[in-house]
């Protein structure tokens, strides 16, 4: 059974492949941070694991658990 | 109406955004024939604030810039609003922070101190935008997709809606902007930005009086 370091590990290989898979067209602004961010800035901070790369990792994760229960598909209600 | 308080920062790349994307807000309020006093740029400072909020009344209070759980920013992250905020200023105010993370700790205390209602994010904001834009904000096809819901909490407002009917069409609007980003319709660009937008829906909050009108 894997522990909670290994499936870390694992969660962060999870956001850095599906950024590398993202458009270099556009850069991100993280609101408490001013500086843009291009598709390889995201993927150092996230590989840093700074806190700028944990919040990237917890916006793609809860977008992968929304997207996993339906709820990103029942917004339209 | 009571006169719409605004403080837009510049100093870097994100509240250059916001500034901009700002402006579309004030037009709508200068034809509701609603006062603007509109703190721009070196203007967004904490003394600045204070001052025009206690000599005007302001009866909306919508701020731009950087944040974080205990603060908003102004100019170059001067903080305008703590947990030490003198409660004359938000005191039966509505107050719309477009900043960081303010929505999970500070909304809370300010609503405590008096303030009607407290919109903000508990989270990051997350703004996408084109790599070739940044000296064009107001060209920017995709930040205008990050922007025009959340700038529709404040209009909304000063067309004569409540709060929380202001905050729902902002929330069905990323919603919607959502859905096409998720459809085949969408392009590359659009489908990568799609879990920022998720991040946006699912961290805006309303908190306070959900009734409150201007």
């Amino acid at each position: 059974m894997k522990n909670k370091k290994s499936i870390k590990e694992d969660i962060k290989k999870i956001v850095i492949e599906r950024i590398r898979a993202s458009s270099g067209n556009l850069q991100i602004v993280v609101g408490g941070k001013g500086e843009k961010l291009s598709k390889q800035d995201l993927i150092d901070n996230v590989s840093k694991n700074n806190n700028l790369g944990k919040e990237i990792i917890r916006i793609q994760m809860e977008f992968l658990k929304a997207m996993g229960s339906g709820e990103l598909y029942t917004t339209q209600a | 109406m009571n006169p719409l308080l605004i403080t837009r920062p510049n100093h870097d790349l994100g509240t250059n955004y916001l500034y901009n994307w700002s402006e579309h807000v004030i037009e709508i309020a200068k034809k509701k024939m609603v006062k603007v006093l509109d703190l721009k740029a070196k203007k967004a400072n904490k003394k600045n604030m204070t001052s025009y909020i206690l000599k005007n009344n302001p009866s909306l209070l919508f701020l731009n810039g950087h944040g974080s759980f205990t603060t908003i920013m102004g100019q170059k992250n001067e903080i305008l609003l703590d947990k030490n905020t003198d409660e004359r200023l938000v005191k039966d105010r509505i107050i719309y922070a477009r900043s960081c993370s303010a929505g999970a700790v500070l909304g809370g205390i300010l609503v405590n101190r008096g303030a009607k209602t407290f919109v903000g994010y508990i989270g990051s904001f997350i703004l996408v935008m084109e790599k070739d834009k940044g000296f064009h904000p107001l060209e920017d096809q995709m930040a205008k997709r990050f922007l025009e819901p959340s700038n529709l909490i404040v209009t909304s407002i000063l067309k004569g809606n409540s709060v929380g009917k202001a905050y729902q069409k902002s929330i069905k609007e990323m919603k919607e902007i959502l859905d096409y980003f998720l459809s085949s319709d969408s392009n590359y660009e659009e489908k990568t930005s799609a879990p920022y937008m998720w991040n946006n829906i699912s961290c805006q909050v309303l908190l306070g009086d959900e009734n409150a009108k201007a």
